[in-house]
């Protein structure tokens, strides 16, 4: 399990890190989420090594992190760095080897997540030669070349075409079916909470919100009402203390409302108004969670 | 450039990821740059005499340098390159931005330097490039004497090298 413990970082007067904590275990996939500077990368980084923590520690499995423990995760960061003018196999199985893999493994480690991620045909190919995406898809096989047991990938959906967004995440889920730990941050909120089970938040360095995604909306203090009206006057929304219209486009309205809010009175204002067609009532989405949380 | 791609293309955190002593990094990086040295001082240094040689011989003029000189040109040659590919593995180190190394480096030789041996010839002697003239050029008055000059570009390349392998561990890697 991977434990991140109280981790603390500053940059000059900048606070990235203030006390951040959360854990990722074996065979579960993170969604590391927060807005932009609010420590996702930094917090990734210090897994690695990569920056020096002024407080807290970075544990697996209870211990600190080591060199030789580094040698079995894998790492996708935000800013890709691999070799440009070496080919994509070549540069995977040296990369593999670099990992603790023998010179035949590497090789057939690189070729088979070439072939999985859709790179096979372009094996040959030198790095700087690759689109964005394809690049993308490399990067991401360095990451597994080696058969990690903890995957962190910084924004790996970023930039990605639909058709390799899906392939991506059914890497991720058999990853975490495989046992591995893995840990990745994205600002596609929908994706997230499609494919993760468990979520952390992260604002200006603190965690605001960690574990089972559906507990955490459960949680919430605010609900979800959608409404569908049949020919609604136009800026219509229902006159209720803590109910607040989100979201409105022709003739549905998106609400959130304290919870608290009992949900037919809404739905007795709407009908009072126009036809009700349509009318849901539950938890906040991710997206919206992640607002309520962050804009506190 | 040794290191300064490895920034450029960040790549330079696989090396870290894989070799955490950073230090070691820069040694290996040192040796490597010291070897390309070399071998950039032999080529250079044959390319200059054949070609030098063969336009003195067409000319019918007599090749004036005496067998010491002719050492001196050659191991000088060899012994500064060598040290100027460590420096500049010590200086990408310290400044990171590719572009900014190899300008600041250029700027410095041919322009900096040269300027503080023209207009202070007694402090140009200890210049960088006025100790790698003297391990090169010989024994005259306005250099230091070769040994010295080669002593002192060795500092120069160790003092940068240190302090490049200094940075390189305390600073993140972003």
């Amino acid at each position: 399990m991977l434990s991140i413990d109280a981790i603390g970082k500053r940059f000059g007067e900048v606070t990235a890190l203030d006390g951040c904590s959360f854990n990722v275990e074996r065979g579960r996939m993170l969604g590391f989420l927060g807005p932009n500077g609010a420590g996702k990368t930094t917090t990734m980084r210090a897994i690695f090594g990569l920056v020096e923590l002024d407080t807290g520690a970075v544990l697996w499995d209870g211990r600190p992190i080591g060199p030789v423990e580094r040698l079995r995760f894998g790492y996708m960061p935000e800013e890709r760095g691999l070799y440009p003018r070496m080919r994509v196999r070549e540069q995977l199985a040296y990369l593999g080897r670099l990992h603790g893999l023998n010179a035949r493994d590497a090789d057939a480690a690189a070729s088979e997540w070439l072939t999985r991620l859709g790179l096979a045909d372009r094996a040959d190919a030198k790095v700087v030669e690759l689109s964005h995406g394809n690049q993308q898809r490399a990067q991401l096989a360095a990451a597994l070349v080696h058969t990690p047991e903890l995957l962190v990938l910084d924004e790996p959906f970023a930039g990605l075409d639909p058709v390799a967004v899906r392939t991506l995440a059914q890497v991720l889920r058999d990853e975490a079916a495989r046992g591995v730990a893995v840990l990745f941050s994205s600002h596609q909120l929908d994706l997230v909470e499609e494919i993760c089970e468990e979520v952390a938040i992260i604002d200006r360095g603190r965690i605001v919100a960690e574990g089972n995604l559906d507990a955490l909306r459960r949680a919430s203090e605010r609900r979800r009402i959608a409404l569908r009206l049949d020919g609604a006057p136009p800026g219509w929304e229902p006159e209720i203390r803590g109910a607040d219209v989100v979201e409105r486009t022709n003739g549905d309205l998106r609400l959130l409302v304290d919870r608290d809010v009992d949900p037919q009175a809404v739905l007795a204002a709407a009908e009072r108004t126009a036809p009700v067609i349509g009318f849901s009532y539950g938890p906040p989405s991710l997206a919206e969670l992640f607002l309520e949380l962050v804009e506190r | 450039m040794a290191i300064t791609s490895e920034f450029r293309h960040g790549t330079i955190r696989s090396t870290f990821l894989v070799t955490p002593r950073r230090s070691r990094v820069i040694a290996a990086k040192v040796v490597a740059s010291l070897l390309m040295g070399i071998v950039f001082g032999l080529v250079a240094i044959s390319i200059s005499f054949g070609v030098g040689y063969a336009i003195l011989t067409g000319r019918g003029i007599d090749f004036a340098l005496d067998t010491g000189h002719v050492v001196l040109l050659v191991v000088g040659t060899v012994f500064m390159t060598a040290l100027w590919a460590a420096m500049g593995v010590g200086i990408g180190a310290v400044v990171r931005n590719q572009v900014f190394a190899v300008i600041g480096v250029i700027v410095w030789a041919l322009l900096v330097d040269d300027l503080i041996r023209a207009l202070l010839p007694d402090v140009g002697r200890f210049t960088p490039v006025g100790a790698s003239d003297s391990v090169t050029a010989g024994f005259a008055d306005y250099l230091l004497a070769p040994a010295l000059g080669a002593l002192l570009l060795a500092a120069y390349a160790l003092v940068v090298v240190a302090a490049g392998a200094t940075l390189v561990a305390r600073r993140d890697v972003t």
